[in-house]
């Protein structure tokens, strides 16, 4: 029985320790928020070019951009027409930046908005790629910019997001599959516990990330078994420890 | 569709993996020579190479294909299902492998005319491993065909055939020495291709923070609950219990060369499998942030390999799905055939066979029991994972109770088992035809296992004891690891 023991303590300290540390932050009002970006592209992309020829006659190509990816590029963010300040922490097909409140003050009910542009590059040659031609006519670059609404908070923290102000020069029809240049998704985090300095809370159901927890929790149980098991397995053959 | 010159190097290796198979294959042929040597090889595997097999035994295309696809769709909580391998390997290493390692048998059914001195339970369970097997061969045989015929063009059925007669050949040559050492091959190649790719796709999708933010943007139960708890704990008793009454791994644990060797080849093959863990859950993460609509989720691995890793990362990758699903269906296959011939042909119909005749039969097995699979396979199932999992619970449901209680509890009798075997595997099928997930609550492996314990306990206190001659082989004192092979070991029964 004692093999089992051991794991078993160590398992509930874990389970302890975490719920600690979720609950440790509690009451501390945001003065940061995390926003998390995503352009709904990858190796699925097809992009319908349409030309006309010699004639005048309409014709259709297909360009698939399964070996491109998508960045996210010019990011801005304003409240009431002032640009805030952010950091990036990730950025690629998906940006991941924090935004801070001026020292002292903390988020409260305001719209701020974020404006980026999405750029797609070869996935090999990392040169950008010219997308297409028709019916696009200014300067050929695809998507310009994506305008998000954000309010902060709604009755669960999360943000309320108008979804999305696209300044496009191409038309939905021109493309099929996914479109690459639409923020399909956004979210927000809070840090864990926190509440909003005018009287909303989050709910941490929604916002927080469990994925590190599980994974790390059960590394270290996997490692925990197999040192057990084989000192079971020497003591039991007559060895010792 | 695959660039040519991806291609190109993708049948380079797959056809240099057959190769070096048959190669395998050739090599063990001489050492075939008895019905010992082709089903368990001469009991002569020491502990890397025995975790090696058993673990490649449970890693099938249920894990590099299924498992890899349920990350894909549910996210991380699909993890916890492990917990029941490392539960399901104690209760082996504990209750199961030394003392069926004792006895020194060729196949499960042996254990239950040798316990329960009773033919009819041999011909019931033979006859159940036939059924269930064919069953998860077919899955194995589907995964390799979805693989193929996606890769290299080719049609499904025909890339079914090629699987299927790769995985007959090498078996029909080497027997278990070829499982195993093809198990060690699969090993090598998983760890390899699983360090490789990791890091990779950690690096590609932002690191394992980013990783969880996405997912997390995606859908919020990517990163924290998918499935109940109620639904880990159906399918972790299904495959956690089912692999320390797996009839492949009885037949590993006969394989190895005694009862501290199989102690210490259970812990190789959990360090083997913790690896896998890790690769797998990566591969699935990763894929979803990746690739996020993918029709199909056991599509993730493949699309993985072929369009987001490097060349040779990703092809290396896909030789190990490959190997997988090949190793794992000649483990399932051999177990059939011996099924067929040890437990079939040669105790009813042939019982003074010579060893020459014992061999004959088991190879003539192979070949019949790898074209039926391939038949039910060209008929595509459900994702293969669930597959597998349905084959599981049949096979917890029948023989967990028998196997586990029965090597542990004297009193246990053959009625007990008898009734245990019937009304657990009628219970599951029955509960699994009634309703899903959970018909009055239970899930159908659940109810198997219940009702398989209650009648094993219930009727064996009704019956008479078993006789002592049956219980002396499992109950004999243990003076020291090793003390009971010592007596039976390379003799067989």
């Amino acid at each position: 029985m004692r093999f089992f023991v051991r794991p078993a303590i160590i398992f509930v300290l874990l389970v302890v320790t975490a719920r600690w540390a979720s609950s440790a932050t509690s009451g501390v009002p945001i003065s940061s928020v995390q926003i998390y970006i995503e352009l709904q592209s990858g190796a699925s992309a097809i992009v319908q070019e349409r030309y006309s020829d010699v004639r005048g006659s309409a014709f259709d190509k297909f360009q698939c951009l399964t070996d491109s990816s998508a960045q996210i590029q010019d990011i801005s963010i304003s409240q009431n027409g002032a640009d805030l300040d952010f950091s990036t922490s990730a950025i690629g097909p998906w940006a991941f930046f924090t935004l801070k409140t001026p020292v002292g003050m903390n988020f409260s009910s305001s719209e701020y908005i974020i404006q980026y542009r999405m750029q797609l590059y070869d996935q090999d040659s990392n040169i950008p790629i010219v997308m297409p031609t028709h019916p696009i006519t200014s300067d050929q670059e695809w998507g310009t910019k994506a305008t998000i609404h954000l309010h902060l908070p709604d009755e669960y923290g999360r943000g309320e997001v108008r979804l999305p102000q696209m300044e496009r020069m191409g038309t939905p029809t021109d493309l099929i599959g996914n479109f690459p240049a639409l923020p399909s998704i956004v979210r927000f985090r809070f840090p864990s516990g926190a509440h909003f300095a005018d009287g909303h809370r989050k709910s941490n159901s929604e916002v927080t990330s469990f994925l590190g927890t599980q994974f790390y929790t059960f590394l270290l149980l996997q490692v925990l078994w197999v040192i057990f098991y084989f000192v079971w397995a020497r003591v039991s053959a007559g060895g010792r420890l | 569709m695959t660039p040519p010159w991806h291609l190109h190097v993708f049948l380079l290796i797959t056809g240099l993996y057959v190769v070096v198979v048959c190669l395998i294959g050739l090599l063990s042929y001489k050492k075939t020579k008895d019905e010992a040597g082709f089903l368990v090889a001469g009991r002569s595997l020491g502990p890397i190479v025995g975790g090696a097999t058993l673990m490649a035994n449970q890693v099938s295309a249920g894990t590099t294909i299924g498992v890899v696809g349920f990350h894909y769709f549910s996210g991380i909580s699909f993890l916890w299902s492990w917990v029941s391998v490392w539960v399901g390997w104690l209760i082996a290493a504990i209750f199961v492998a030394p003392k069926m390692r004792g006895m020194a048998g060729i196949t499960l059914p042996d254990y239950f005319e040798t316990r329960f001195d009773s033919r009819p339970l041999r011909a019931m369970s033979a006859i159940l491993i036939l059924v269930a097997y064919a069953v998860m061969i077919s899955a194995q045989y589907q995964a390799g065909g979805v693989l193929f015929s996606l890769i290299t063009g080719i049609s499904y059925a025909k890339a079914v055939v090629l699987v299927a007669a790769t995985v007959a050949l090498y078996t029909v040559l080497g027997g278990m020495y070829s499982n195993a050492y093809v198990g060690v091959l699969k090993a090598v190649l998983l760890i390899a291709a699983y360090a490789l790719a990791v890091p990779f796709l950690l690096r590609s999708v932002g690191g394992f923070h980013s990783l969880g933010y996405a997912l997390h943007a995606i859908d919020t139960r990517l990163t924290g609950s998918w499935f109940s708890v109620r639904y880990l704990f159906a399918i972790s008793l299904a495959v956690g219990l089912g692999l320390a009454s797996a009839p492949y791994e009885i037949s590993a644990f006969y394989s190895l060369s005694s009862k501290r060797i199989a102690r210490l080849a259970i812990g190789y093959s959990f360090v083997f499998q913790a690896f896998i863990a890790v690769g797998v859950l990566i591969f699935g993460l990763s894929a979803r942030k990746l690739v996020p609509f993918l029709s199909d989720p056991d599509m993730a691995t493949p699309v993985l390999g072929m369009n987001i890793l490097p060349v040779w990362t990703g092809m290396l990758v896909l030789l190990a799905v490959v190997v997988t699903f090949t190793r794992t269906g000649g483990a399932l296959l051999l177990t059939t055939s011996s099924a067929m011939s040890h437990d079939i042909y040669v105790k009813f119909f042939r019982p003074l066979a010579r060893e020459k005749e014992k061999v004959l039969a088991g190879r003539i097995s192979v070949l019949c029991f790898g074209a039926i699979p391939a038949l039910i396979a060209l008929r595509r199932m459900n994702l293969v994972n669930f597959v597998v999992i349905f084959a599981s619970q049949l096979l917890v449901s029948f023989f967990f109770a028998p196997v586990v209680i029965g090597l542990n509890w004297k009193r246990a009798t053959r009625n007990g088992a008898i009734a245990s075997m019937l009304g657990g595997g009628a219970t599951c099928l029955i509960w699994n035809r009634l309703a899903h997930p959970y018909f009055l609550g239970v899930d159908p492996v659940e109810a198997g296992l219940i009702v398989s314990v209650l009648f094993l306990i219930m009727f064996s206190l009704f019956d008479k004891p078993s006789p002592e001659r049956c219980l002396q082989i499992f109950f004999a004192p243990d003076r020291r690891s090793g003390a009971i092979e010592g007596k039976v070991g390379r003799t067989g029964e």
